[in-house]
C-alpha cells in the first residue's frame, strides 16, 4: 500500500538515484536509462492539466541539473509525456478501477495494459529526448534504435518497479 | 456553458504547455551549440516553406503587371518587326539612286478582349479600346498567332470586332511554300479550323504547310501566320479546298492588337 506522502519520498529517491546513475555509472552512449519519467507515469490517476505540466517541467529541470545534462531537455520531453498520459489512463483503465485505485499500476489496469501504458509513455518521452540528444550527429536509423532499445529497457524497469512498490488493495 | 468552460480549460493548458516548451527550447539552445544549430536549421526549414509560399503569391500577384508589360513590349516589337521587314523588302531597290524607304505603315494598339463568342455562325468580340484611343471601323485585329477579325462598330471606349469565325466574312491568305494565295473563310463548324478555297490544281502543297496573311487587304500586314494545312479536297476537279488548323485558340483570347494602317485612306483613294 502506498500513501500520498510516501509517493513524494519515492519521487525524491528516484530523482537522486537518477542523479547517481548519470554522474557515477558509465553506460554505453546508446543506452538511455531514465527513471525520472517513471515518477510522472506513476502519479495519481486524477492528476492532469496544468499541475501535471508544472510538475513535469520542474522535475525535468531538476533531473537535468543534478545529472549535469543539457538544461531543458528532460523537461521538454516530460511535458509531452504528460500530454499523452491522461488520455492513455482513460483508455486503459475502466471506470470502476479509476474510482477504486489511486495510482496507475498492473493491478488497476491489468498487467498487459499497464505494460502497454509504460511502453507508449516511454516511447513518447524518448522520441523527444533522444532526438534532442542526438541533434545533428547521429543518423536516423541509430536514433530509432536508441529509442526502441531505451523504451524496452525503461518500460521493463518501470513495470518491475511499479509491481514492487505500488500495491493497492 | 459547459462546453465553453471545457474549451477554455483546454486553451489554458495548451498555452501553458507551449510557454513551458518555449522556455525549454530556449534553455536547450543557450546551453548547447549542437542543439542550437539543429534548432536553427529546423527553423530555417520552416521559414523556407513560408518564403516559398510568399514568393509564389508575390509571383501570382505580379502576373497581371508582367502580362501588361509583355503586351507593351510585344506591341513595340511588332512595330519594329514591321519596319525591319519593310527595309528588307526594299533592299532590292537599294541600287536605285532614288531609293527612299517606305514609311512606317502599320501601327499597333494593344487591347483587351472583354467579351468573346465562338459558338455562333456570326461571332463577335468586344475590346476595351474605342474612338478615344484612335479606333475606327475597318481596322484589323490580330495577335502574334494570327488574325482575329476586323473592327465593325466603335463607341467612345469600346469597339465591336467581327471575328474571323464569321461565315460571311473572310480574308486572303498565302501558302508560304508556293506563295499561292486564296480566300479564307470559316465554314461554321470548328472554332479551330478555317477553309482556304480556290487553290489551283497544279499547286504543290503538303499537310503542315504554313498559311500567312497575303497583305493584299489594307487591314492586316503581310506575313502574319494563320495556321497549318491539315486536310484538302478536290473541288469540281479544278481547284483544291484546304482545311487550315488555326494557330490562334479563339476560346482563350485575352490580349489582341488593333492594326492601324497609316496609309489606308491614301490607298483606298486610289482604288476608288
Amino acid at each position: 500500500m502506498i500513501k500520498s506522502n510516501h509517493f513524494v519520498l519515492l519521487a525524491i529517491l528516484i530523482v537522486l538515484l537518477q542523479a547517481v546513475l548519470d554522474n557515477y555509472v558509465a553506460f554505453n552512449a546508446s543506452i538511455y536509462l531514465m527513471l525520472t519519467p517513471l515518477i510522472l507515469c506513476l502519479m495519481p490517476n486524477r492528476l492532469r492539466g496544468i499541475p501535471m505540466l508544472l510538475a513535469a517541467f520542474f522535475l525535468g529541470l531538476v533531473s537535468d541539473l543534478l545529472g549535469n545534462g543539457i538544461l531543458g531537455m528532460s523537461a521538454s520531453a516530460m511535458m509531452v509525456l504528460v500530454l499523452v498520459r491522461y488520455p492513455l489512463i482513460r483508455a486503459f483503465t475502466n471506470e470502476n478501477s479509476l474510482e477504486k485505485y489511486v495510482y496507475p499500476s498492473p493491478l488497476s489496469m491489468g498487467p498487459a495494459r499497464f505494460a502497454g501504458y509504460l511502453l507508449i509513455l516511454y516511447f513518447v518521452f524518448l522520441c523527444i529526448y533522444v532526438k534532442w540528444d542526438s541533434a545533428g550527429l547521429v543518423p536516423t536509423s541509430l536514433i530509432l534504435g536508441r529509442i526502441v532499445l531505451g523504451t524496452l529497457l525503461n518500460a521493463g524497469i518501470g513495470y518491475f518497479f511499479a509491481w514492487m512498490v505500488v500495491r493497492e488493495e | 456553458m459547459g462546453k465553453n468552460i471545457s474549451f477554455l480549460r483546454v486553451l489554458i493548458i495548451a498555452i501553458t504547455f507551449l510557454a513551458l516548451e518555449g522556455v525549454c527550447v530556449l534553455l536547450i539552445s543557450r546551453n548547447s551549440i549542437l542543439q542550437q544549430t539543429q534548432l536553427v536549421l529546423s527553423l530555417r526549414q520552416v521559414q523556407q516553406i513560408g518564403w516559398k509560399r510568399i514568393a509564389k503569391r508575390q509571383y501570382a500577384n505580379q502576373l497581371e503587371t508582367t502580362n501588361e508589360m509583355l503586351v507593351r513590349e510585344n506591341q513595340r516589337l511588332l512595330a519594329q518587326n514591321q519596319w525591319l521587314e519593310t527595309l528588307v523588302n526594299e533592299q532590292a531597290y537599294k541600287d536605285s539612286s532614288c531609293f527612299l524607304p517606305e514609311p512606317h505603315r502599320f501601327q499597333y494598339i494593344a487591347a483587351e478582349v472583354i467579351r468573346n463568342e465562338t459558338d455562333r455562325q456570326h461571332n463577335v468580340l468586344f475590346l476595351n479600346k474605342g474612338r478615344a484611343d484612335g479606333i475606327h471601323p475597318d481596322m484589323g485585329v490580330i495577335t502574334t498567332q494570327g488574325v482575329v477579325g476586323f473592327v465593325n462598330g466603335v463607341s467612345e471606349h469600346f469597339c465591336q470586332v467581327i471575328s474571323l469565325l464569321d461565315i460571311d466574312r473572310g480574308i486572303t491568305g498565302t501558302l508560304t511554300r508556293t506563295s499561292t494565295f486564296g480566300p479564307i473563310r470559316w465554314d461554321g463548324r470548328r472554332a479551330d479550323r478555317v477553309v482556304m478555297e480556290e487553290i489551283p490544281i497544279h499547286t504543290s502543297f503538303e499537310a503542315g504547310d504554313t498559311v500567312v496573311t497575303s497583305g493584299f487587304s489594307q487591314l492586316f500586314p503581310k506575313g502574319i501566320p494563320l495556321g497549318r494545312v491539315a486536310e484538302h479536297e478536290l473541288v469540281d476537279g479544278v481547284s483544291y479546298r484546304l482545311y487550315i488548323d488555326l494557330f490562334e485558340n479563339f476560346r482563350s483570347l485575352h490580349f489582341v492588337y488593333i492594326v492601324s494602317n497609316t496609309q489606308q485612306a491614301e490607298i483606298e483613294g486610289l482604288l476608288l
